[in-house]
């Protein structure tokens, strides 16, 4: 894997009213290299992003304040090349195509396991090196 | 101690009656009968003293005749005339009814006057007397003649008064069966009516009942000895009554599984989330277990523990919920606890519609009587309704307050949906009925059943410009000391 290559430049927003996940992903993968933030409310979150643009953003869909949808159009107008990756806990397949159509990297429903989760981040984040490497 | 005599069926009493007012009636048809009879046998009497007073004045007019014109032919021919009366006076004749209604002793005395009478005219029918002597025994004939008559009109009215008297009597008898018969048939009749009237009186009492709620069924026992038919209906209505309360609970639990469907994302959210967090603790645990120091594998267990609990207590809602529960259970029910369960229960439905929620409950408790399970399923049903008028945003408010003045608690569930038209919400708690193309429109009609069984009154307004509220009122639950 290519954890240590560049990692460090690479930042990660975690979105989620449960502080529970907020503090696991975090642990998680600030271990991994990345530089991980996490909010349990959307509004100040997207505040951050739009103070320094995250390159990686986990949002939960239903949440008080701003659910994912809106999260998710919100970070694709300040950093379009932003992968946004979305977990849920009722996950419906209407929500979910909408989702893909408006440009969400992946779409996961709790209860997900770490690997699941582990592997589509590694994979957004390879892209994200990829294309700025390109530039 | 009369009932025991009493046949136990409406059938059995009906017959009883029937027959008693028959014997009754058959009783004075023939006392009618009897009495037409002896009128019958009295007008003949009447006919033969008729018949004997034109003979005695032929008789009369005979012997006028022989005492101008001393015809003695006709003195023969009234001796014929008399021997004919004779034969009706002494019975011999075929009208011989006389004797009955006329004092023997006075045929008898008329019998010798005809003797006299007939004997004078036999001595003057006889060779010839002389001129003193004719006159003599003509003087005697006219008295005799005279006094005969005397005494067949004596026996005529004798008889009439007799059957003037009988006539009387009759009379007297219809009068007096009419005087016994009436009164006995209004009282049989009011006797009948109590019989067949009491157990259905008491059935339409009970029934009444049963609809206040009072009671669950017909009591058949009391009316089982008095009226068999009665508790055969009794029977029938407590089945009908029991097939009615099952259908209704099939109903309410029918019309709990379809508010069960409309949470399921909600509960399927508010589960996930506890076992992702614990999936999460879990794997982070196993992931790096040694790296970690003992507070913060300490604390990573105790979030699983909380998350577990979580869980758990989601789960106990659920079936809280969804359990079936005996209507007839009733306990005292704090209704701010029962909105508080019922806000936990719908939290993530609430949370997922976007609404806002405004609650304003009391801090001291608003006791009433009742079944909390059916009472939650009224308000999770008021709520789910709010939030899919809202759509996805709005604010759903809650109030519960005393009414002043009356031990009535107010519940008002509000939200700020587009409101409900006039001639929907005027069928609204009608079974059946609904605007949605997935409802059952079971929903209100069972809240309405529900919470008019708790004796309470449940109503919906709607403002001109969006927005409904719907108003539950419950009777609240004092302590009796609190009534003295």
């Amino acid at each position: 894997m290519s954890d240590d290559n560049g990692g460090s430049h690479l930042r990660l927003l975690v979105i989620d009213d449960e502080p529970i996940v907020g503090k696991r992903l975090k642990q998680l993968f600030t271990k991994m290299g990345l530089g991980v933030e996490t909010f349990t409310n959307p509004v100040p979150a997207m505040e951050a992003m739009e103070r320094c643009p995250f390159d990686i953003v986990v949002t939960d869909l239903k949440m008080n304040g701003m659910n994912g949808m809106e999260v998710l159009k919100r970070v694709k107008d300040i950093n379009p090349e932003a992968k946004v990756v979305i977990i849920t806990g009722y996950a419906q397949l209407d929500t979910a195509s909408e989702a893909f159509r408006r440009g969400v990297f992946d779409f996961i429903a709790k209860p997900f396991r770490l690997d699941e989760l582990k592997r589509v981040i590694v994979k957004a984040m390879s892209g994200t090196l990829l294309a700025r490497r390109q530039k | 101690m009369s009932l025991l005599f009493l046949p136990r069926t409406i059938y059995g009493k009906l017959i009883l009656s029937f027959s008693a007012i028959f014997v009754l009636s058959g009783f004075a048809a023939l006392a009618a009968i009897y009495s037409l009879y002896s009128v019958e046998g009295k007008i003949g009497l009447i006919e033969s003293f008729y018949g004997i007073s034109q003979k005695i004045l032929e008789v009369r007019s005979y012997e006028k005749n022989f005492l101008l014109y001393e015809n003695r032919d006709e003195l023969v021919s009234a001796m014929d005339k008399l021997e004919d009366v004779r034969a009706i006076i002494s019975g011999r004749s075929s009208q011989d009814a006389i004797n009955h209604f006329v004092d023997r002793g006075d045929t008898k005395l008329c019998l010798t006057e005809l003797d006299t009478y007939s004997g004078l005219m036999r001595q003057l029918t006889g060779p010839g007397y002389d001129k003193d002597g004719m006159n003599n025994l003509k003087v005697k004939l006219r008295e005799a003649g005279h006094a005969f008559m005397n005494c067949t009109m004596g026996l005529d009215s004798a008889a009439k008064e007799h059957i003037a008297k009988d006539v009387r009597r009759y009379k007297a008898v219809a009068f007096v069966l009419v005087i016994l018969i009436l009164p006995m048939c209004a009282f049989m009749g009011i006797i009948l009516a109590n019989w067949i009237m009491t157990p259905l009186r008491n059935i339409r009492r009970s029934v009444a009942q049963v609809m206040k709620g009072d009671i669950s069924s017909i009591p058949v026992e009391s009316t089982k000895k008095i009226c068999v038919e009665c508790a055969e209906l009794i029977d029938a209505l407590n089945k009908m009554l029991q097939t009615i309360s099952d259908k209704h609970q099939q109903f309410m639990q029918t019309e709990k599984l379809v508010a069960l469907g409309k949470v399921t994302a909600g509960i399927a959210h508010e589960i996930n989330n506890p076992l992702n967090n614990i999936s999460l603790t879990a794997e982070m645990l196993m992931e790096d277990l040694s790296g970690m120091d003992c507070d913060e594998r300490r604390s990573m267990i105790r979030d699983i523990v909380v998350q577990v609990d979580r869980a758990r207590e989601i789960v106990r809602n659920l079936l809280d919920f969804s359990r079936p529960r005996k209507p007839s259970v009733w306990v005292k029910v704090d209704l701010r606890d029962l909105l508080n369960n019922t806000l936990a229960f719908l939290k993530n439905q609430v949370r997922l519609s976007g609404a806002d929620i405004k609650i304003d409950i009391p801090e001291t408790p608003v006791i009433t009587m009742g079944n909390p399970s059916q009472l939650q399923q009224v308000f999770v049903n008021i709520i789910l309704n709010a939030l899919q008028a809202m759509d996805g945003s709005g604010a759903l408010g809650l109030k519960v307050f005393l009414r002043a003045g009356e031990d009535r608690a107010v519940v008002e569930i509000s939200d700020t949906g587009p409101g409900i038209p006039p001639e929907v919400r005027e069928h609204i708690f009608e079974p059946f009925f609904t605007t949605k193309s997935d409802g059952t429109g079971l929903g209100l009609s069972v809240s309405y059943g529900i919470i008019k069984e708790h004796k309470g009154d449940i109503s919906v307004s709607s403002g001109p410009g969006g927005g409904t509220t719907f108003r539950v009122e419950l009777p609240l639950w004092y302590e009796l000391d609190r009534h003295e």
